[in-house]
């Protein structure tokens, strides 16, 4: 049935005992931390042939993003309970998430780049299975097949990354490459193992120009978008730039692209943010310009930035996934995340509101959250290191509009009333689906209060990228002064991009649509568009379907390419002069194989035809004879006759049966016949050319030699054919008997057929 | 026991005899040709437990020594081969059994699936140019017997134009053997590598060049593989499945073979152009595929496709990539299979082999879909699967020898490859079958077909997990071939 497995949605015993998978790792990334045992390693031999050992470390940053995954997930986990309740397919939704869960933790622990690499396909192809999570929406499988084309071939690139990498360091030891790289030249090979790495690592963190993807992702379902396309996987991008920050920090190249690629993906992903009009793909645009913030980070000098990476990571996660679960309490809820259709909707979902507005907060960077400590690091980080207008000017129009977001998500849709809210009945879920926002949202404000609760924690993620002395970590701290008065600015903008947010999303809108088809989601479509029409160009060409050209394609690709090669090296062969004109008996022959051979070509008449091929074999053996080979030409002629016979009785009574027709007449086909002719030519040199090799004679020798005294023999061919090679002509048997076997259908078919147009008449 | 060593054409051959004398009676027939399969991979395995130690086992037919008579010599390199074709004949025949895509029931299709074998088998184990080409004729034949054992008119057309394309191979291979006769005298493996060195330079080339361009249109290499997808999806599943996994193969082993140990080291000219024949070969196959819906016309082209990875680990021409090649055939021997074989299902299950008709198989056969993921993402190239260590030492040596535009087309087809199973994966699975209403047949008799997909299902995951026992194997076999001396 088809039916079979879709029942309805899975016990609660189960779900709990997913959700213990999340919740364990959680408690023993705590557990550690709390006991400050890290850095742990690990290492298991795998591969010893190519040097792969299962290698993990758990340093800061990875205790970091553990921590994300983890409490994320447990979050995601609870919520998923609630939000997919009766659905068909939780089970397989907490399959995935589960693995998914398991290839992050392995990605953000390993040590051994392809190892990394193994565990960053894992999320990607499971990326896919989860955006495709409603795959008979046809739009869910595109969004699916955009995620992992984009992020499957930045993954190829990172491996050639990868690759080039390794074998310039001679390691694939993250942590011994990260030793060796400063010190090696800055060459060719190591440049473009940089800018391959960096095609991965955008792609996945949908950084400029590769960004379209993530939005479009949303078509999965609330938790996985939480999950996956804003805490954890398109972090990884980040996690890896901040990886390998010690290798190549000090490259002005790697300076440029990141800080480059960063601020346009920070800027451009909110201007595309104030677009849209689903809550969910607002808050995707948002987290795009989020990575792009962390990417110029990262790219940044100076430990300022790297305590800021951590912050910006940790805060995220904190208030990013909650208002993902915001818009999928309202999606859930009233059936529609278009902001114009929503408002007011604090009377009947009062504890999302509280969500949203604790979350909304720390987005915004308000006084009293972890977002404004963020703020205030990010603020002191810029000041400290030299950082292009660019990006100063991006990270205003970053901070700007995350407060123009955080109002749409947290304030718009609950306290005001702008749009017609169509669905009346709207309703809170089930506790599963408050509870765990709500935490996530508290502990960004506990710690936007108690700051020195992450200090550690980000002190330990920075100082993967930079070693962190002490009057850094005291700048995490709760302090209001010049930061506030800056930060001030960004409020002022930011309040005005809300107030006149539908004004602007027009304007934008228009604008924006206009430059639509040269953006890179156009060229996308283009370039999957165009791989069918390639493809049919190209198969047209090689694969026509006619005979007649592929017969032409292959005999005039062997004759170039030979013709090519003898050409190359003609003027080494050494060429045997001439012997003078041959006798007539072996002119005579020559005569004898080209008149069969010339002959054939003009008959229409098949028996007529047997018998000039069979000109050509007797001219051969007549060849033989005047070489010095009797033995040879005597089994040729044998050879001959029998074949002649044979198959000239078997035409004979065809004939009188009535069943021969004669060929049709031969056309003139002036390229066919150059191109044989060439062919001819090049076949002949060939053989001409071999001859001139060191010929060897112990085998003719040994045959002549051997012949009688051992196999009994006096025709030294026979003895060949049936002791000396006897294997080959017992294989011939086999083809012979084959063909017959092979033969069989096809004659009996062809009886079948005149029977029955014997019985139709 | 060097007996041992022509039992991967004996058992063959002998069951051929058999499984034809019992024509008239098809249910000993179906267990006369189980019993030569299994024999068969007895004989393989032994054959493969007595050449892992040293220097692998010879046989001299009628007693006459080595250049003067024929030779059979059995290496790591041969015997792992041996193995993946008897694994792959036990397979298909045990596929045959279920009612996926069988084809029609005549009575000489179990006789000409084992005289494939034969041809397979003797070219995998033989030391003598002539009597490979021997080998190849026997393919040939059987190859288009069964071509034209339907007698459908498209079997016809596609069995014409493989017979037609594949001869024109085969007298240009004879031609290449005479000429390599007439230039060294010899036609034993291994006085042909005594040879070799005194031949001149520029005749080595021009001897090479033609044997292997007779032995790339045999590979399906471009632009000599239009017979390939021409014929190969006129055939019923199962013996798609053996002729898709073993035949190209061969090919592509003799050019191993003469490029990496007969005649190695090869003049620099072979290696730099078959490089570029192979990036040729890649991007038509997987382009080809992109184009179709048939999904045993993609998976054709993906064949040529897969070959040209094949070809590029030849033309790396080192003993990396020698262990590279090696491990890329062994892989994508039992990846194309399975995934011929589970179309075939597919087939059953929905009614077509054109992704255009069929749908629905993810909610319906869900694990179909799981057992589907294993060799499709094995041939993209996803890790840890098969294909991913297939194609990392394959990228790994082209990058350490500085082919950059080389390693580019490879990853360029990669993603192509990723595309195509993608379009596989959503047309035949996600998306709901186009017929309304539409349900699984009754009465499907699918056991001897899933029993043949999850074992060689299981055969890519091993391989996959503990990559280290065919990667050891893999570059012991290419250290002990002329090129890694």
């Amino acid at each position: 049935m088809a039916q079979a497995n879709t029942g309805q949605g899975i016990g609660r015993v189960e779900r709990l005992l997913f959700t213990a998978l999340p919740l364990s790792a959680l408690c023993l990334v705590l557990w550690k931390l709390a006991r400050l045992e890290l850095p742990l390693s690990a290492s298991l031999s795998w591969v010893p042939a190519l040097g792969i050992d299962l290698a993990f470390h758990i340093d800061g940053l990875s205790a970091l993003m553990l921590l994300m995954i983890s409490a994320v997930g447990t979050a995601v986990f609870l919520y998923a309970g609630g939000y997919m309740a009766g659905h068909s397919g939780q089970r397989r939704l907490f399959v995935l998430l589960s693995l998914f869960m398991l290839a992050m933790i392995g990605t953000v622990t390993a040590d051994h780049l392809l190892v990394l690499f193994l565990f960053w396909e894992a999320t990607s192809v499971l990326s896919f299975l989860l955006v495709g999570f409603d795959y008979h929406k046809s739009g869910s499988r595109r969004s699916a097949q955009q995620a992992l084309l984009i992020t499957g071939a930045g993954g190829l690139a990172l491996l050639a990354g990868f690759l080039l990498l390794g074998q310039a360091a001679g390691t694939y030891r993250i942590r011994e490459i990260i030793e060796v790289v400063p010190q090696l030249e800055q060459g060719g090979r190591l440049t473009a193992a940089l800018l391959l790495i960096l095609v991965g690592a955008f792609t996945k963190s949908a950084q400029f120009p590769f960004h379209f993807w993530l939005p479009n992702a949303m078509a999965a379902p609330t938790p996985v978008s939480a999950y996956l396309h804003s805490a954890t996987m398109v972090k990884l991008g980040v996690y890896l730039l901040a990886r390998l920050d010690p290798a190549f920090g000090e490259w002005p190249l790697w300076e440029l692209l990141l800080k480059g690629a960063g601020s346009i993906t920070a800027a451009w992903g909110m201007i595309l943010a104030l677009r849209e009009r689903d809550l969910k793909r607002i808050l995707a645009w948002s987290t795009v310009a989020t990575l792009g913030t962390l990417v110029t980070l990262v790219g940044m000098r100076g430990e300022g930035a790297s305590v800021a990476v951590g912050s910006l990571l940790l805060a995220h996660a904190l208030y990013k996934a909650p208002l993902f679960f915001v818009a999928g309490n309202i999606d859930h809820g009233t059936g529609t995340r278009v902001i114009d259709r929503l408002g007011n909707l604090r009377h009947s979902m009062p504890w999302t509101a509280a969500v949203a507005l604790l979350a909304g907060a720390s987005m915004a960077g308000m006084p009293l959250s972890f977002g404004y400590i963020v703020k205030d690091v990010i603020v002191e980080a810029k000041s400290a290191g030299e950082v292009f207008a660019f990006a100063k000017a991006a990270n205003t129009i970053f901070g700007a509009v995350a407060v123009a977001v955080a109002g749409v998500a947290a304030v718009r849709v609950f306290w005001r009333h702008p749009g017609v809210n169509e669905s009346c009945e709207a309703r809170e879920g089930s506790l599963s689906m408050i509870l765990p926002p709500l935490a996530l949202a508290l502990s960004g404000i506990t710690l936007g209060v108690f700051p020195f609760f992450a200090q550690g924690l980000i002190a330990g993620a920075a100082g993967a990228m930079v070693p962190v002395p002490r009057e850094i970590l005291l700048g995490i701290t709760l302090e209001f002064g010049p930061t506030l008065a800056s930060l001030a600015l960004s409020y002022a903008i930011g309040l005005g991009v809300y107030i006149s947010w539908d004004w602007l999303h027009e304007r934008f809108d228009a604008a924006v649509q206009r430059i639509d088809r040269l953006g890179m989601a156009a060229h996308f479509e283009r370039l999957l568009r165009g791989i069918p029409r390639a493809a049919a160009a190209s198969t047209r060409f090689v694969q026509s379907g006619s005979l007649p050209a592929y017969v032409a394609l292959a005999i005039g690709t062997l004759s170039l390419l030979l013709a090519l090669v003898m050409a190359l090296g003609w003027s080494s062969f050494a060429v045997p002069a001439l012997g003078g004109i041959p006798g007539p008996a072996v002119l005579g022959a020559c005569a004898l194989i080209a008149a069969g051979a010339l002959a054939s070509l003009f008959q229409k008449d098949r028996l007529a035809l047997l018998l000039s091929a069979g000109l050509v074999g007797y001219g051969s053996g007549v060849l033989f004879l005047f070489s010095g080979a009797p033995d040879v030409a005597y089994t040729q002629f044998t050879v001959e006759t029998v074949f002649v016979i044979v198959a000239a009785s078997i035409l004979l009574v065809l004939r009188r049966s009535g069943r021969l027709s004669s060929l049709p007449e031969a056309r003139w086909r002036p390229a066919a016949l150059a191109l044989a002719a060439a062919f001819g030519a090049v076949i002949m040199l060939l053989l001409f050319v071999a001859s001139t090799g060191p010929f060897d004679p112990a085998l003719s020798d040994y045959f002549s030699e051997t012949s009688l005294p051992q196999a009994f023999g006096r025709n030294v061919v026979n003895v060949i054919l049936v002791d000396f090679r006897a294997l080959d002509t017992l294989g011939e048997i086999t083809v012979v008997l084959l063909s017959f076997l092979a033969a069989l259908p096809l004659l009996a078919l062809r009886r079948a057929g005149r029977e029955r147009k014997a019985e139709a008449e | 026991m060097s007996a041992l060593v022509a039992t991967p054409v004996l058992v063959p051959l002998a069951t051929v005899a058999l499984t034809a004398l019992a024509a008239g009676r098809p249910r000993l027939q179906q267990v006369l040709s189980g019993l030569g399969s299994l024999a068969l991979l007895l004989c393989a395995l032994l054959l493969l437990g007595q050449v892992e130690g040293g220097e692998g086992a010879r046989l001299a037919f009628g007693n006459w020594p080595a250049p003067f008579g024929i030779e059979f010599h059995v290496d790591r390199l041969s015997a792992a081969l041996v193995l993946v074709t008897a694994l792959m004949g036990s397979a298909s025949l045990l596929f045959l059994a279920s009612d996926a895509d069988p084809g029609r029931r005549h009575p000489l299709l179990l006789p000409l699936l084992h005289g494939l074998l034969v041809g397979v088998g003797g070219a995998f184990v033989t030391a003598d140019l002539f009597n490979l080409y021997v080998w190849f004729e026997v393919m040939l034949i059987c190859a288009l017997g069964l071509l034209a054992l339907g007698a459908r008119p498209d079997q016809l057309d596609g069995a014409f134009k493989y017979m037609v394309l594949n001869l024109l191979g085969t007298l240009l291979l004879l031609i290449s053997v005479g000429a390599v006769y007439a230039a060294t005298g010899h036609l034993n493996f291994t006085a042909l590598s005594q040879a070799a060195p005194s031949l001149p330079p520029a005749l080595a080339a021009v001897l090479l060049t033609a044997l292997l361009l007779s032995l790339l249109l045999k590979s399906g290499a471009f632009p000599l593989y239009a017979w390939l997808p021409a014929s190969y999806h006129t055939l019923p599943g199962p013996v798609l499945a053996l002729c898709a996994g073993l035949l190209t193969k061969v090919g592509v082993y003799a050019v191993l073979r003469l490029t990496g140990d007969v005649f190695a080291p090869v003049p620099a000219l072979l290696p730099e152009a078959l490089g570029w024949i192979a990036c040729a070969t890649m991007l038509f196959g997987v382009l080809g595929a992109a184009y179709h819906w048939d999904m045993r016309r993609i998976l054709a082209f993906h064949i040529v496709s897969q070959i040209g990875y094949i070809l590029l680990a030849i033309a790396l021409d080192s003993a990396a990539g020698n262990r590279a090649a090696l491990f890329y055939t062994v892989h994508h021997i039992v990846v194309k299979a399975t995934l011929f074989l589970l179309a075939a299902m597919i087939w059953r299950y929905t009614g077509s082999y054109d992704l255009r008709r069929i749908g629905g198989l993810f909610r319906a056969r869900p694990r179909l879909a799981l057992l589907f993921m294993v060799p499709a993402l094995s041939l993209v190239g996803i890790p840890p699967l098969s294909g991913f260590w297939a194609k990392l030492v394959v990228l790994q040596e082209a990058l350490a020898r500085g082919h950059y535009a080389w390693t580019a087309v490879a990853l360029l087809v990669s993603v192509l490859t990723l595309y195509s199973m993608m379009k596989i994966w959503m047309e035949a699975f996600w998306k709901d079958h186009p017929q309304k209403g539409w349900s699984l047949p009754r009465n499907t008799r699918l056991a001897p077909a899933w029993c043949a997909t999850l074992s060689l299902a299981a055969v890519t995951l091993w391989i996959s997990f503990a990559p280290q026992a065919l990667l050891a194997y893999a570059e012991a076999a290419a250290l002990s071939l002329g090129g890694g001396r």
